[in-house]
């Protein structure tokens, strides 16, 4: 590809993914205006009068057409309660959660620790096991190890997160901790600035939940792509010139493999960043999906708005950046 | 976590298990015995059948027993303090809190899994096969608009949107504006037509350079007549095999959105329904079936399923080979 | 969760009697439990909660969820309390002096007149010395838009010239801006509110009150310091983080739905607080999802007792009982929660449920459809809750201990409520009932549903979200989506509350015109009744009318009570001295003790 060419396809990759982002909080928006209903009757006591829940409406600026919303959403919205919103600001402002009575940025900022612990934990553990898992299993086709594995791998791709997460609580808090063993804690996160081992050990549950279900999957995808490469020619010449076994499997095959584990590696651990819901819900940890359920049920537009807006911008940069990640694989075989 | 985003790019769980070109050689006969006698598919088809029989035995069963899905009959399966118990009494798997028949609502929570599964595939399939083939086929400007259209609709999350989706359907009077197995299927539908979008717009320009297609274009048959006669056929039978793919994926997205209670309302009978109040109440401590009959059922559909799907893409699936 | 929001209160009177007791005895241990039958009372140590839910509110003048209230307690102090009972949440009805020493009341009971103790400091964000100036503040501060009080209607009827001041308020001050709130506030003043100087606060009625102390109990007339108040919007995260206490605790840190800190405060001078306050330290984790995640909590250690779990797991309450009885805490509540009528007797009928309701025959019919023990098994048994026909509950004056609607084992009476019906001419009865979504309302409505479909009535249940049901409930525009509905109280005093309930509510002439639960009921004949009780000079001379007030609007199903909540809290072994308080209608935080 030439500089040019390059560029240009930079361009309208950006583009694109601008225009995604943009679609996804329109649409958003929409759908909270027509899903929750009269916000300011919410927001005042049971026996308000009519005149109050008015007041309510204005000073938060529900009371305007949701075009003039979404336009004061994007370039510069009302200030509510000494905040200001709107896009048009420094910081760029997502608005006011109606519940929590506070920034929505404020409240994002605050929660994203938790979830990227929970992810970058889950992640590290999902990336040594499969690949471990994975390459042994190749090295050993139809043995007892791959058959053990594959096994392992179809129980938990066909356990739901949450059927996984009761059971590791019911086993290893409750019962452990009845039987006197009381290292894993059932809920709650401790951030990492407070203390590292509490958070980690708070957090080796949930991590254990997330990263069986996708080593179940990247485990096989490993092992097959590996098998794929290893029956290439060029690893058959290596293979007869005398190469060992480990260079050949943990080095050129599993670089060979490790295309289609990006890809999809990518979309999961987006996914996960933009709010692991389930997980954060058994666990009680206090972090964007958590508080993805909260806002939704209790009907906080613009929190809804604003997590489903960064989820997306996560979303279309980490797809980026594996494309990137890809390109550049390719380019330099 | 967004189930329903896992299958984009169509891993292989399952790689070569005899000889390396062994998967998709052979005629399509003998890849068809192959597919059958292989022991995970037997594996496969005998779970599914199972759960399949269970749907279908379930008014039979709930006859027999005496005990609809829904009926509560605490006087004979509840103590003075309100606990199930967790068998006899003509109650195989014991009650659930409300007193009601937990064998009886498992398996009609089958009807349920099956149903909103393979509806709401199935409508993925139709919508995402057609977007693609236009999208493939036309090109240009409308493959643009499309495939923005389609990476729009994959970056929204799962969860978090069907969270909002589901108040969209309390009306004015306070009740649901149309069943909520619907809007569950709606909603997982939404989420996975984008896969076969992509799946089938890749295959779709791959075949049109293909001479048949251009033979057909010369021939001056018209762009329908070209996408249904000749292009269809070709990408149908991977789009299909995809749909057994995705199906245990959209079985989960019903359970985890019943789990969250935004999906199937009790007293409906739903695995994830049933999973969910068996966790609120606390009370599997003390009747296991509580959790383990929907658990168990849930897990052996999927199972079932994945088992098949994924000797179907070892031996009959063109994407899946040789790359 | 406990959804049972409190009570909306209007006042009534209190003879001298109360004056007697002073409070600098603490609740000496009767319940003694584990490690503390010593007798000596235990300091000192961390008391680890675990809790489903974050406060709804902090601030002392909007917090009006029972559990709020058991926090609030020990972050603040009022002019009068209740101190505590270790025999029942029924039981804690003394008024006792807390930061007014003593006050004397005018000849016509119109005039209280409160002398507050000196030297009692705030902490936390202030540390100056408490004044009378302070109360004034924040009894003017109950109008501020952006506080939204519901506790508003008890002193909009009892202090003086409230009124005025509240539609001036009203009139001039727009939402969302605290300076116009202020300087307001500033500007103005309510006359029946006076500061006489730094330790002096009298307060004028419109009329003699026999419960105004009662009223006064309550967290909504506590000191505020106005120069640090001011600066924040009520109940907001800065409010909370820059909390100001006036009681025996401070909250160290606090984190919205994550955890809170709350100790001791260094140098507290405790002379005349009648809050013991044994424990250094508690530990509010918000993490936990469920009831049950709690309840594995305490049975491992994990945490000492539970918050804003109601009610505990059946299977719980069970092995407690079974295996550790001394961990397991039961008191009668006074709550209750019963079945709303849709504007019973009062207002134009929407829907063809609503006006088949407006027949008493209808109404009783339904009180004889439902299965009461089938509801009250769901809720744990016996020992979690009873089955009543009362509007007022065991705990309350005016209780007549009568069933009125008799039928065998509380099971219902289908034969007699399908008689009813057909007399009324409504065979085929179709009902619609909403409720707030949790899975303890699901089993009551569903049992409900089971039960009424043997009398022949077919509910449509409607479930709502519970962040929105209150305001569902209230909104007149929507009176047309339900005919009954779950409604529950849980009063805010023990004892003499009876008319808050059958008065504040049920009264038509007493009620300011707004609708509670959806109950708009409208009876001459109690009217009457809550009359005389009014003017009684003491409790015992209105205890005949409440329980006339009582029998008419049971007879006449104002409403149709389910069951009056036994509560049940387990607790792990190292919780000692176990105390309740009306106040939070549950332990009282301040006499509980920690023993390792």
């Amino acid at each position: 590809m030439t500089a040019f060419a390059r560029t240009q396809f930079l361009r309208t990759r950006l583009t694109r993914m601008l225009i995604t982002v943009i679609a996804v909080v329109i649409v958003t928006f929409v759908l909270t205006q027509v899903a929750f209903t009269n916000p300011a009757q919410n927001l005042a006591p049971p026996n308000a009068s009519g005149e109050t829940i008015d007041s309510i409406a204005r000073a938060y600026g529900i009371d305007r057409p949701w075009y003039e919303q979404l336009f004061g959403y994007f370039v510069k919205g009302p200030d509510i309660q000494g905040t200001p919103t709107g896009f048009l600001n420094w910081p760029p402002s997502l608005g006011y959660s109606y519940q929590q009575q506070r920034p929505v940025t404020e409240l994002l900022l605050e929660k994203i620790p938790a979830t990227l612990s929970l992810a970058a934990g889950a992640l590290m553990l999902w990336v040594i096991f499969s690949v471990l898992l994975g390459v042994l299993a190749a090295r050993r086709q139809g043995g007892w190890f791959d058959k053990v594995t594959s096994g392992f791998s179809y129980t938990f791709l066909s356990l739901p997160t949450f059927v996984t997460g009761m059971l590791l609580i019911y086993f290893l808090f409750y019962q452990l901790s009845l039987a006197g063993f009381r290292f894993f804690p059932s809920s709650g996160y401790v951030p990492i600035t407070e203390s590292p081992g509490e958070w980690a050990r708070h957090l080796i549950l949930p991590w254990l939940t997330l990263a069986l279900a996708e080593i179940a999957i990247f485990q096989r995808v490993i092992r097959s792509s590996v098998l794929e490469v290893v029956n290439q020619d060029y690893i058959r010449t290596a293979k007869a010139k005398g190469l060992s076994d480990r260079r050949i499997y943990f080095g050129h095959a599993l670089s060979g493999a490790l295309n289609p584990v990006l890809t999809l590696g990518g979309i999961e651990l987006a996914a996960i960043i933009g709010g692991a819901v389930i997980t954060e819900q058994v666990f009680g940890i206090d972090g964007i999906g958590r508080l993805a359920v909260t806002s939704a049920s209790s009907g906080d537009a613009p929190v809804v708005i604003g997590i489903t807006l960064f989820s997306a911008v996560v979303f279309v940069i980490t797809t980026f950046v594996v494309d990137l990640i890809t390109y550049a694989r390719s380019a330099r075989q | 976590m967004t189930v329903l985003a896992r299958r984009d790019s169509i891993p292989k769980l399952t790689g070569p298990d005899r000889g390396p070109k062994d998967p998709a050689s052979g005629t399509a006969a003998a890849r068809r015995r192959a597919f059958f006698r292989d022991p995970a598919t037997i594996a496969g088809l005998a779970l599914i059948g199972l759960v399949l029989l269970g749907a279908i035995a379930a008014p039979l069963v709930a006859a027999i027993v005496g005990h609809g899905p829904i009926e509560q009959f605490p006087d004979e399966s509840l103590s003075d303090t309100g606990l199930p118990i967790s068998g006899g009494n003509g109650f195989l798997l014991g009650a659930d809190d409300s007193g009601r028949d937990v064998f009886v609502r498992t398996l009609y929570g089958a009807q349920v899994s099956l149903f909103i599964g393979i509806v709401s595939t199935t409508i993925a399939l139709v919508v995402g096969t057609a977007v693609g083939l236009i999208a493939g086929f036309v090109g240009g400007r409308t493959d643009n608009t499309l495939s923005a259209f389609t990476d729009i609709a994959l970056a929204f999350p799962f969860l978090i949107t069907a969270l909002s989706v589901v108040t969209l359907n309390r009306g004015p009077q306070g009740d649901d504006v149309i069943d909520p197995a619907w809007v569950v299927i709606g909603i997982v539908a939404l989420f996975s037509w984008t896969y076969f979008a992509r799946l089938v717009r890749g295959l779709v320009i791959e075949i049109k350079q293909r001479s048949f297609i251009h033979a057909a274009i010369g021939s001056g048959a018209g762009r329908t007549r070209i996408i249904l006669t000749e292009i269809l056929p070709n990408v149908l039978p991977a789009a299909i095999i995809y749909w057994a793919v995705q199906l245990p994926a959209n079985i989960i997205g019903e359970a985890s959105l019943s789990f969250l209670g935004v999906g199937i309302k009790a007293p409906t009978p739903s695995w994830g329904t049933m999973i969910a109040n068996a966790q609120q109440t606390g009370l599997y401590q003390y009747q296991p079936w509580l959790l383990l009959a929907p658990a168990i059922s849930l897990f052996i559909t999927i199972l079932g399923f994945n088992l098949v799907s994924t000797q179907l893409r070892r031996r009959f699936d063109p994407t899946s080979t040789g790359k | 969760m406990s959804l049972s929001r409190r009570l909306l209160v209007l006042g009534a009177a209190l003879g001298a009697s109360a004056l007697l007791l002073t409070g600098c005895t603490g609740p000496v241990s009767a319940e003694s439990t584990g490690a503390a039958a010593s007798g000596e009372p235990h300091y000192g140590g961390t008391l680890k909660v675990g809790a489903i839910n974050d406060f709804h509110a902090l601030d002392t003048q909007t917090a009006y969820y029972t559990e709020d209230w058991q926090v609030v307690r020990l972050l603040s102090r009022q002019l009068v309390t209740y101190p505590g009972s270790t025999e029942g949440i029924g039981d804690d009805t003394t008024v006792v002096p807390d930061l007014a020493e003593s006050w004397d009341v005018s000849d016509d009971g119109l005039t209280y007149t409160f002398h507050l103790r000196d030297d009692i400091h705030y902490s936390g964000a202030s540390d100056r010395e408490i004044t009378a100036e302070d109360f004034v503040y924040a009894i003017k501060r109950f109008p501020d838009p952006n506080n939204q009080v519901s506790a508003i209607t008890y002193y909009n009827a009892l202090l003086d010239g409230f009124v005025g001041y509240r539609e001036k308020f009203e009139a001039e001050v727009p939402v969302g801006d605290e300076a116009a709130v202020k300087a307001f506030i500033d500007s103005n003043d309510i006359p029946g509110v006076k500061a006489l100087d730094d330790k002096t606060l009298q307060l004028t009625l419109t009329q003699p009150a026999n419960d105004f102390l009662d009223v006064l109990t309550l967290n909504f007339v506590s000191p505020l310091p106005e120069e640090v108040v001011s600066q924040y919007f009520p109940d907001s995260l800065e409010y909370r983080q820059n909390y100001v206490s006036s009681g025996p605790y401070k909250i160290e840190s606090y984190e919205p739905n994550k955890s809170i800190a709350i100790t001791k405060v260094a140098d507290y001078n405790a002379e005349g607080d009648p809050r013991p306050s044994y424990i250094d330290r508690f530990e509010i984790d918000f993490s936990y999802s469920t009831a049950d995640a709690v309840s594995q909590a305490i049975q491992t250690g994990t945490v000492d007792i539970g918050f804003y779990v109601s009610p505990y797991p059946a299977q719980v309450v069970q092995s407690y009982q079974d295996t550790q009885p001394e961990n397991l805490h039961i008191s009668p509540s006074g709550s209750q929660t019963f079945i709303s009528i849709n504007n019973p007797n009062e207002g134009e009928p929407l829907t063809d449920g609503q006006k088949a309701l407006k027949d008493l025959k209808v109404r009783q019919a339904l009180e004889y459809a439902v299965n009461k023990a089938d509801i009250v098994r769901g809720r744990g048994g016996e020992v979690s809750a009873k089955a009543r026909s009362e509007i007022l509950t065991s705990t309350l004056l005016g209780y007549n201990d009568t069933d009125y609607f008799p039928s065998e084992n509380d099971e219902g009476d289908p034969e007699k409520a399908k008689q009813l019906l057909k007399e009324a001419g409504y065979p085929d009865l179709e009902l619609k009932a909403a409720y707030s979504i949790s899975p303890e309302n699901e089993k009551i409505w569903t049992s409900v549903q089971e039960s009424v479909k043997r009398a022949g009535i077919t509910l449509d249940l409607v479930p709502i979200p519970a962040a929105d049901y209150s305001a569902s409930l209230a909104d007149e525009s929507k009176r047309g989506q339900w005919d009954i509905a779950q409604g529950g109280y849980s009063p805010d005093w023990q004892g003499n509350g009876s008319r808050m309930i059958v008065g504040g509510w049920l009264n038509s002439d007493f009620n300011p015109g707004y609708v509670w639960n959806g109950v708009n009921y409208h009876s001459d004949a109690l009217n009457a009744e809550v009359e005389k009780a009014f003017d009684a000079p003491t409790a015992e001379a209105a205890e005949p009318f409440w329980q006339e007030a009582n029998r008419i609007a049971s007879e006449d199903v104002a409403w149709v009570p389910l069951f009056e909540t036994i509560r049940v809290f387990p607790s792990s072994a190292r919780v000692a001295n176990w105390t309740w308080s009306s106040l939070g209608n549950g332990p009282d935080w301040a006499s509980l003790q920690v023993v390792d």
